[in-house]
């Protein structure tokens, strides 16, 4: 039980006050000398024990009225785990989840579940009396101070967005604040749907966030307020691909448009398909949980596009392409329900493989060129260059996707220029260097790149095959219909250690990584532990792994770093100004993007809503990430694991239920009301006062 | 008639004047020393017929009845119901219970005014009139006589008479049933307060004796009505240790136990044939005389 004035509870022993009350009137007796004393000992031993039974019910209920009266001033508060919630009033961290799951209101109607988390939060918190709130939201982790608990329903940093929460991120944060201010006392308050792609069980930072939680000396108390609704009647939808082809003269816009969700008995969906000023909607037959129309054909006249294009945006100069909007019917969750997109000419697939003439490399080369030089599509250009480390530049950068590395690890104004191409969404690859890894210069050459570098060399006598891969994303994903690249099949003869933390996407048979991918980026690199020479690894003779990574890292590139961007919010576009270094927004000469469509937002939250936007020629469309399609949630055991060793509470709430914290004096008030009744029903004499004046009057009429 | 002159605070005399013109009769036949007004087991002078009787020598011949002899030419002596005094037993219970009383005088101050001036009539009308004063013993105790000097001394004894001691009424009650010899009217002014049971036994003692037992059963109104309303420490008068009681608590129980020992009493008292009367302090004794005396006088005549 938690009380909001828990001082007052010092006057609970007024709760004795009826023993003493009783005992004083047990005192002042009067004495009277008495005849028919027969009566009154006859009396006492009759039913006495029922009478001492009512006696001390009387003084019960006389205590617990005290008791509930004291209870009831000091302002008691619902549901038992408040008890870990209302100890610490000084600061509380919220940590919500604002991302597009969260938007999803239940079946009824009513309001969504961050609006719910939003209010219910609030409440608590001014109930509760908390002093200091800090938010994190989710799309940008950053710690917002509140000035009161209520502004958490107005500021921007919790209105709903596109982008996916990352929960570790979030705690790091909250661990960051928690350090700083050493005196506030730590209370975290968890506002999620609990979608495990907003918790990233997998998230190799987790180990470290419980340590780091476990040894705040001030202590942390977690309250998880859990809105794990299944999302009933909820139909997303998304654009997988939308490329312009050429017929004849005329272009063609072909959309994969993908259809997921568990509306049940739905049938056919209306689809609307916006493109600039010009509507077309489709008809799609539901067949299950996820529905594809691959290849939908709408013809386009580009030039139409693009001037519309350039009318909106004013001083923008048009864009080499268009965009366009995919909708369905509002459901239960409005926040999936459109996707943007955009499309244009196929851009030529430009790669830069980066390697030293005469290090041995030169068959690595030729098959990179080829795994690189081969469009996936007929209708698209690919386009490999081959350079030395040392002509690396901005302008050889250009336009290109991917750049295949395989040289010393760059240093000095080489890796300047690699972290800027990294930065606007390029990819990179880095691939074993031949030699044996020292560089020739150790000033210039640092030892990592994005805390990534080599080891040493080993020979596999006989060859190791990658035993484990990440199937769900990254290079080495499962095709769309949902088969595993051969990744196992490959034979791994010689590889090359990386030192460093990262995320390792595929593991050889001896637990060394194979492939890894920095964790300090976007990303945008990748170090591959072997090269596909025959004398290293099958690679080349297994092409399907190789070139399915190559291409689908120069697909990434293309996406996120491109004129025409396919961005996930919270991604590239979020970030590319802060990790560059340029001003954002209107403020500066800069990047400035400026919103074409979609919701409108504070120049601090481009990028994390859904929408498209243009700035210097390119054009993004910014979407919620896919994984937010997939309604996995985090199990009660993931939880217990996730927290273990920590004080954490889980509270399960309902979309659009009442507050967290409700004051319960009125129960306590109604106690008291209840216990006098009762207990002055107990006190009623047992016969009226007048009887026995009746039974002396009968007395005298009484026949002799 | 009367040489006692000294001023009593229980007698009054206006009372006496009123009640003398009802006489203290017996509901039983009476074996006295002396003529007078009340019924006796054996045949007398009186003008009230009774039987006719076969002359046997030596009866006195003016007995006989001519007019008999002359219709049946048989001698038959014609007899007639005598009239003798009683005896009156005045039993007072001096207990310390007869201390108590709410009205403004105690039980015995009440039992004081009915015994004497019963004493004081049953003399006047040439009775016999004794006292028996009884606690836990026969405190004092004066045989029946019929002068007058002797109503001085038993009136002496009701004034001298204190409340004290416990109540031995049944033992006493039998003590008495054996001490006295011939049939009497016995009075008995007490408030009972004694195993109803044991009573039973006592009263049918009396009356197999013979005794006319007449009984007036003194209760406090506040004994009755028990109005207390805070805690109170009740003391014992009769010498038992204290109680202590709340008396909100207890009162239903109370009124219970009173009910039940009253019903009790009540129905001894019709089984033993005791003229029975409820009394409460309350109640002028002047009516209360006034009932006794004409209800015994509405059955006067049984013999």
């Amino acid at each position: 039980m938690t009380f909001l004035q828990p001082w007052l509870l010092f006057a609970l022993p007024l709760v004795a006050l009826p023993v003493v009350i009783h005992l004083f009137n047990q005192r002042r007796f009067q004495t009277v000398e008495w005849a028919a004393m027969r009566f009154l000992v006859a009396a006492r031993s009759l039913a006495a024990g029922m009478t001492r039974l009512r006696q001390w019910l009387i003084m019960l209920l006389r205590m617990l009225a005290v008791a509930a009266a004291v209870l009831a001033v000091s302002r008691p508060l619902a549901h038992g785990w408040l008890a870990a919630a209302g100890g610490d009033r000084a600061a509380a961290i919220v940590l919500l989840d604002r991302s597009p799951s969260m938007s999803q209101v239940s079946r009824g109607g009513g309001e969504s579940k961050l609006a719910t988390a939003r209010r219910q939060a609030a409440a608590a918190l001014e109930t509760l009396g908390v002093g200091r709130v800090v938010l994190i939201d989710g799309a940008t982790c950053r710690p917002v101070e509140l000035a009161t608990p209520r502004a958490l329903e107005q500021v921007p940093e919790a209105e709903p967005a596109a982008a996916a929460a990352d929960l570790p991120r979030m705690l790091r944060a909250a661990c960051t604040e928690l350090s700083a201010a050493r005196t506030a006392a730590g209370t975290v308050w968890i506002c999620s749907d609990q979608r495990a792609n907003d918790w990233r069980v997998a998230d190799p930072a987790w180990p470290a966030i419980r340590d780091t939680l476990a040894r705040l000396p001030q202590g942390v108390r977690i309250t998880l307020l859990g809105y794990d609704e299944p999302p009933a009647g909820d139909l997303a939808v998304r654009v997988g691909r939308a490329v312009l082809e050429p017929r004849g003269r005329e272009w063609d816009l072909r959309l994969d448009i993908t259809l997921r969700g568990n509306v049940a008995g739905a049938g056919r969906v209306p689809v609307q398909i916006e493109l600039g000023s010009a509507r077309s909607s489709l008809e799609v037959e539901l067949t299950g949980v996820e529905t594809v129309v691959a290849g939908h054909v709408i013809p386009v006249d580009v030039a139409l596009l693009v001037g519309a294009d350039a009318a909106d945006t004013g001083r923008e100069r048009p864009p080499p392409g268009g965009w366009g909007r995919v909708s369905i019917p509002a459901d239960t969750n409005p926040a999936n329900d459109e996707f943007f997109f955009t499309f244009g000419p196929p851009a030529d697939r430009r790669s830069l493989i980066v390697a030293e003439e005469g290090t041995g490399a030169d068959e690595s080369r030729r098959i990179l060129e080829i795994a690189a030089g081969i469009p996936p599509e007929k209708f698209l250009r690919a386009d490999v260059q081959t350079l030395p480390p040392a002509d690396v530049t901005d302008v050889a950068l250009a336009d290109v996707s991917l750049v295949l590395w395989q040289a010393a690890l760059p240093g000095g104004p080489v890796a300047e220029t690699i972290g800027r191409f990294v930065a606007g969404g390029g990819q990179v690859v880095f691939l074993p260097p031949a030699a044996a890894g020292v560089p020739a210069d150790p000033a210039a050459a640092p030892a990592t790149v994005a805390g990534l570098g080599w080891g040493t060399w080993s020979e596999h006598d006989p060859p190791l095959r990658p035993t484990t891969w990440r199937a769900d994303e990254g290079l080495l994903a499962a095709t769309q219909d949902g088969t595993s690249l051969p990744v196992g099949d490959v034979e791994v003869r010689r590889s090359r250690g990386i030192v460093g933390e990262g995320t390792p996407l595929a593991m050889l048979s001896d637990g060394r990584p194979l492939l890894v991918r920095a964790s300090s980026d976007r990303g945008g690199i990748h170090f591959l532990a072997t090269t596909p020479a025959a004398r290293d690894s099958d690679l080349a003779a297994r092409g399907v792994v190789l070139y399915s990574l190559v291409q689908r890292a120069i697909t990434a590139g293309l996406a996120a770093g491109g004129r025409l961007r396919q961005v996930d919010a919270g991604g590239l576009l979020a970030g590319v100004d802060e990790q560059a270094g340029l001003p954002r927004g209107d403020t500066g000469g800069g990047t400035a993007w400026q919103r074409l469509a979609g919701a409108a937002a504070t120049s601090t939250e481009v990028g994390l809503h859904a929408g498209v936007y243009a700035a210097d020629g390119r054009l993004a469309a910014v979407n919620r990430p896919a994984a937010e399609d997939n309604a996995d949630m985090v199990t009660e055991p993931q939880l217990a694991t996730l927290f273990q060793g920590l004080s954490f509470t889980r509270l399960e709430r309902q979309t659009g239920s009442g507050g967290l914290v409700d004051e319960v004096w009125r129960l306590f008030l109604a106690a008291v009301v209840l216990a006098l009744a009762v207990e002055g029903v107990l006190c009623l004499p047992r016969r009226s006062l007048a009887a026995p004046a009746r039974l002396a009057a009968a007395t005298r009429e009484m026949p002799a | 008639m009367f040489t006692d002159r000294t001023p009593r605070a229980f007698l009054d005399s206006g009372v006496i004047a009123r009640l003398a013109a009802v006489p203290l009769v017996s509901r039983r036949p009476m074996v006295g020393g002396v003529s007078g007004r009340h019924a006796s087991p054996h045949r007398g002078s009186s003008v009230e017929f009774a039987e006719y009787r076969k002359y046997v020598p030596g009866d006195d011949l003016r007995r006989l009845d001519w007019r008999v002899y002359g219709r049946t030419d048989r001698h038959y002596v014609k007899e007639y119901e005598a009239d003798t005094n009683l005896r009156c037993c005045l039993v007072v219970d001096s207990s310390g219970s007869m201390g108590y009383g709410s009205t403004g005088e105690t039980r015995l101050d009440y039992a004081r005014r009915l015994a004497g001036t019963l004493g004081f009539l049953a003399c006047r009308q040439g009775d016999a009139v004794g006292i028996s004063c009884v606690g836990d013993r026969v405190v004092r105790h004066l045989p029946p006589r019929r002068n007058p000097a002797h109503l001085r001394l038993v009136l002496d004894a009701l004034e001298q008479l204190r409340p004290q001691g416990p109540t031995r009424l049944p033992e006493v009650l039998h003590e008495l049933a054996e001490t006295v010899r011939q049939r009497a009217l016995i009075v008995i002014v007490s408030d009972l307060f004694a195993d109803p049971e044991q009573l039973a036994g006592s009263f049918g003692h009396l009356r197999f004796r013979k005794h006319d037992v007449a009984v007036f059963h003194l209760l406090d109104p506040r004994e009755l009505a028990f109005d207390f309303r805070r805690p109170t420490r009740f003391l014992d008068m009769e010498g038992g240790g204290p109680l202590f009681a709340d008396p909100l608590e207890i009162a239903d129980r109370y009124a219970a136990a009173l009910a039940a020992y009253l019903g009790a009493v009540q129905r001894i008292m019709l089984e033993q044939g005791v003229d029975y009367h409820r009394t409460t302090l309350d109640e002028s004794s002047e009516r209360v005389l006034a009932r006794f005396l004409v209800s015994r006088a509405a059955g006067k005549g049984l013999r």
